[in-house]
């Protein structure tokens, strides 16, 4: 070979290494047009290059096993087990030999370890066990175990085993070779603990955790091995078993060093037994060294030994060398106590579970204190939601799971001040109950569909403890503050318009009223005693949102007058609060407020006064948005408003207006739903927007036009309906769609479909108003809906059901009026109708 | 025998230039990595795997005094040790070739788990002896990328190391391994 011809090959093959293939064919061309040879061999350097041919290269070589001489002979083995084909030996264990394996049957190129039971331990007894166990452990499919693939028996009636082949090195060599840190080291043994923890919850022990179990592989993921297997070799009764080492000729399938004391005495054996293995792993990792050397004695001389030993050596000392990568600084304190705690030779001074020792390690490593015991509160949440697991609907069950055991932190600086220690506790506890309860729980459950069940039961839990605590709460305006929050969320729970809620305005009303009064506690002694962590002016804004949606639970009684003056305070309030704390939610209350405010000036009768208040809403909403453009709810606001403001204008008969208004806030709500499809309030409000464009249409544009809106409204009410079907807000809109649809079909003439979309709605309303017969909007839009079947069934010609309709809706609207006299709409309304009705004014 | 002051001596010696203490320094590392080799595998489990990397690592602390030696020479002894690890391999692999042929053991002692699983159907000593014969002809046009593949296949070292050890950039050693494994591939595959 030439020197020269053959740094020319090289260079010109590194050159081409990033070329594409075109690239490459125009360089060989090239290079063929000089030197025919050598372009061939750049080719098949190219080639082999694009194969990957060499790919066998990049696994160094090892050595060998041990010639014959060396271990001292073997007896024949097979060929092939199974449609398996061994190609060699690659190891030797207690139970028999690992053998590299092929799939045999061309079906698929599939690389595996087969375990030969040795000839000598293969008994009827052992046969049926393997056969037992193999369904249970192939059932382990983890990442980070490897994977029992299949198993049976040879002819001969040798069992074996064929597993996932894991290519690595021992956990304990591979941190020592890449001077692995200790926390490096520590997350890497909390890998192998989630794979045993697994496991353990499958009831599958390990039984044998020990670094030559435990490979990693060139990707630095750790693999467990011969996982449980321990277990099938195990014989049944403790007579067979024997307590000697030597009973099965030297086979007893345990390594003694890495064996807990229960173990070695041949007890029955618990997750704890594993957590103790996995504590003398964790031991070897961060100081080189076995905490008990085993010396060939015993098994229960060296069980008691441990016991004896008076506590774990020290995970460092001065004369010993700290393994590669490890700083001794760290292996003192809290990491010593947690591999003391899962080395502790009693079973109950352990950590229970795998998943209790990588809790720790978890706390130890975000700098957390390590605990104990594991939370005893977290654990009583627990059994509370699977107590009642049966009333949370599918989805919410995963997401409670998860949340049970976050625990809210207490602000101790304040309850320093109570004095009652033993109260204090006590306390301390039910409000962790109801902040994680309400809060945490709270929070996964607002959006998720199909939720209602799960919150009526939180609710009456929560309000059994938030009582309790009222009682005993004082003046301590952090706790009144938060105590406020949560029975606001009770509230929302109960039955706020604009919440998916059950209706029941009267309890909500209540516990708003609750807890507003306990922020005003809280404000009157925050502003007496003046202490570190709340200010009165915090608290400011807490009232204004319980004013704000106080107010609105008025306005949905019919209340209008009363919740225009709690708006009214809360725009006080917050114009206040907006000049020295402007945040993105500060703001958008303020535009919440006004536009509440509006609501209520238009509810009134004051159009004008009412689209006033609205333009102040966009300009505060619009400024929301222009400095915080990722908001989304202030995107939605600006929707919300828009709405409301061509709302105004229809009812001025501003057609134009109206259209551009709906028109720009459908714009808005479908850009938002486009980004957050599951959300529920947007497409509530896509919804809102459609079915408003749709009233505008019928009256100013195109009857088409408007019964396409209407319909496309009507799907997407009635699918939000079906996912949230206890939802009072969503029947309510869906029945709107009803009716509107059926009016404008009455608009083109098609009378008979008219009736029966109004009669589905109607049908629904009555549904509605049977759970609140307080509810004046729902009053009035059923007599409403009542007019529009009277004119239909007039123009079907059926005079007669038509007229007694009309007296039906004039019934329903005196009894509004006498019960919600302020209810503006329903005046003029009735007045309309008592008109009509006495012209017998119909078609 | 071997040991710690000789080899160390003799490394700091190789890494203030002196060219002779590397022909020296050869047999002593060979000698010290088969001693370690037998022993393991006599008296530990053959659960164990039996890689060279920590072969070479567990030579390296036996023989070389760390404390009173430069960095670079632990480089220098990596390049020693992938050419001792080298004609240890190809020993065996010679004495095993030879057995087979010879009708010998029923059970072929595949090597460990890390190549095994790349072998497709060949054996993997016929293939260390293939690649050794291939290095020797690589030998005489381009002994730098010998050295990448002795780092590479018979240590172990990921590329990074490579570079460190020949004093290379990463990106250099990458393309010389590109180029090597393409060199190796070809001539290999020649044979079937």
């Amino acid at each position: 070979m030439d020197s020269v011809r053959f740094a020319r090959l090289k260079e010109e093959f590194q050159a081409l290494l990033g070329a594409n293939n075109e690239q490459r064919g125009e360089a060989l061309g090239r290079i063929a047009a000089e030197d025919a040879s050598l372009a061939a061999e750049l080719a098949d350097w190219l080639s082999a290059e694009e194969a990957d041919a060499a790919a066998w290269l990049e696994r160094p070589a090892v050595l060998g096993l041990a010639t014959e001489e060396e271990t001292g002979g073997t007896a024949a083995l097979p060929e092939r087990v199974g449609p398996w084909r061994l190609m060699g030996e690659i190891g030797r264990g207690g139970m028999g030999s690992v053998f590299l394996g092929r799939r045999d049957d061309g079906a698929f190129e599939q690389t595996v370890a087969v375990k030969l039971v040795r000839a000598e331990l293969a008994s009827d007894l052992l046969r049926q066990r393997f056969l037992a166990e193999r369904r249970i452990l192939a059932g382990l499919v983890h990442p980070h175990i490897a994977h029992l693939i299949d198993g049976g028996a040879t002819p001969d009636g040798v069992p074996y085993l064929v597993l996932e082949h894991v290519a690595g090195e021992p956990i304990d060599l591979y941190c020592e070779r890449q001077a692995l840190s200790v926390e490096a080291r520590l997350r890497l043994f909390l890998v192998v603990c989630g794979a045993v923890d697994f496991a353990h919850r499958k009831l599958v022990l390990h039984r044998d955790i020990k670094p030559g179990n435990v490979m990693v592989d060139e990707t630095g993921a750790p693999k467990l091995l011969d996982f449980g297997i321990a277990k099938l070799l195990e014989a049944s009764s403790s007579e067979e078993a024997g307590q000697d080492w030597t009973a099965l000729g030297g086979m007893r399938p345990l390594t003694p060093d890495w064996a807990s004391p229960e173990q070695l005495r041949g007890d029955p054996l618990t997750t704890a037994s594993d957590v103790y293995s996995l504590g003398v792993l964790l031991h070897l990792l961060l100081s080189g060294r076995r905490p008990y050397p085993f010396r060939g004695q015993g098994p229960e001389a060296f069980a008691r030994e441990i016991e004896e030993s008076g506590g774990v050596p020290p995970l460092w000392s001065r004369n010993l060398e700290s393994p590669p990568g490890v700083d001794r600084r760290a292996l003192r304190g809290d990491l010593q106590r947690i591999v003391a705690r899962a080395l502790a030779p009693e079973i109950d001074r352990r950590y229970g579970t795998v998943g209790e020792l990588a809790a720790d390690l978890d706390r130890y490593l975000s700098g957390r204190p390590v605990l104990a015991h594991p939370s005893t509160l977290g654990y009583r949440i627990g059994k509370l939601i699977r107590r009642h697991r049966a009333a949370f609907a599918g989805a919410a069950v995963a997401t409670l799971g998860l949340l049970v055991g976050t625990v809210v932190s207490l602000r101790q600086a304040h309850l320093a001040e109570v004095q009652r220690l033993r109260a204090e506790r006590r306390f301390a506890d039910v409000r962790r109950i109801a902040n994680v309860v309400l809060f945490d729980l709270h929070g996964a459950l607002e959006n998720v569909p199909g939720a209602m069940p799960a919150r009526r039961l939180l609710v009456d839990t929560a309000l059994r403890y938030l009582d309790d605590l009222a009682a005993e709460a004082g003046n301590e305006p952090a706790l009144l503050e938060e105590l406020s929050v949560a029975y606001e969320r009770v509230a929302e729970i109960q039955g706020m318009p604009g919440w998916p809620s059950e209706g029941r305005t009267g309890d909500a009303l209540a516990s708003f009223q609750r807890a507003l009064s306990l922020v005003r506690r809280g404000r009157a002694a925050a502003v007496a005693r003046p202490i570190a962590g709340i200010a009165a002016s915090e608290l400011d804004e807490s009232e204004a949102r319980l004013l704000v949606r106080i107010g609105s639970v008025l306005a949905a009684r019919g209340d209008t007058r009363a919740a225009l003056a709690r708006h009214r305070e809360a725009l006080g309030l917050l114009k206040r609060r907006v000049a020295t704390a402007p945040s993105t939610p500060t703001r958008l209350l303020l535009a919440q407020a006004q536009v509440a405010a509006g609501d209520d000036l238009w509810e009134l009768g004051n159009a004008s006064a009412a689209a006033a208040r609205y333009r102040e809403a966009l300009a505060t909403a619009r400024g929301t948005v222009a400095r915080d453009s990722a908001s989304m709810p202030a995107a939605r606001q600006v929707g919300v408003v828009e709405q409301r403001l061509g709302d105004a204008a229809a009812e001025v008969g501003d057609g134009r207006q109206a259209m551009a208004h709906h028109a720009a806030s459908l714009a808005v709500d479908r850009a938002l739903a486009d980004r957050h499809p599951e959300d529920i309030e947007i497409r509530r409000d896509l919804g809102t927007d459609l079915s408003r464009l749709g009233v505008d249409q019928a009256r100013w544009g195109s009857a088409t036009q408007a019964l396409a809106s209407h319909q496309e409204a009507r799907r997407l009410r009635e699918t939000l309906l079906a996912e949230e079907p206890r939802d009072v807000r969503a029947a309510e809109d869906a029945a709107e769609s009803w009716l509107e649809a059926g009016k404008v079909l009455g608009a083109l003439g098609r009378h008979a479909e008219a009736r029966r979309e109004i009669a589905e709605g109607i049908l629904r309303l009555r549904n509605l108003s049977a759970r609140d017969p307080r509810n004046a909007r729902w009053g009035d839009t059923l007599a409403g809906a009542l007019v529009a079947r009277a004119e239909v069934e007039a123009r079907l010609g059926d005079r007669g059901t038509a007229e007694a309709t009309l007296r039906e809706a004039l019934d329903l609207r005196r009894r509004l009026l006498a019960e919600s006299p302020e209810f503006a709409r329903n005046r003029t309304a009735l007045a309309e109708l008592e008109r009509k009705v006495a012209s017998g004014d119909l078609p | 025998m071997a040991d710690k002051e000789g080899v160390t001596e003799l490394l700091v010696a190789y890494g203030a230039g002196d060219r002779r203490a590397l022909d020296r320094l050869v047999p002593l590392v060979y000698a010290e990595l088969r001693r370690i080799a037998s022993r393991r595998l006599r008296s530990e489990g053959p659960a164990e795997t039996l890689q060279t990397t920590s072969l070479v690592n567990e030579a390296y602390l036996r023989l070389v005094d760390g404390s009173r030696v430069p960095f670079q020479s632990r480089s220098h002894f990596f390049a020693v040790a992938a050419q001792a690890m080298r004609y240890i391999l190809v020993d065996r692999a010679r004495e095993r070739a030879a057995q087979k042929r010879s009708g010998g053991a029923e059970h072929l002692p595949l090597d460990e788990v890390g190549t095994a699983a790349a072998w497709a159907e060949s054996d993997h000593a016929d293939r260390v002896i293939a690649v050794n014969s291939a290095l020797e002809k690589l030998g005489e046009v381009d002994p730098r990328m010998v050295s990448v593949v002795e780092l590479r296949f018979f240590v172990g070292l990921t590329l990074e190391e490579v570079a460190k050890t020949l004093e290379i950039s990463p990106a250099a050693a990458w393309r010389e391994w590109s180029a090597a494994k393409a060199f190796l591939a070809a001539e290999l595959g020649g044979r079937s």
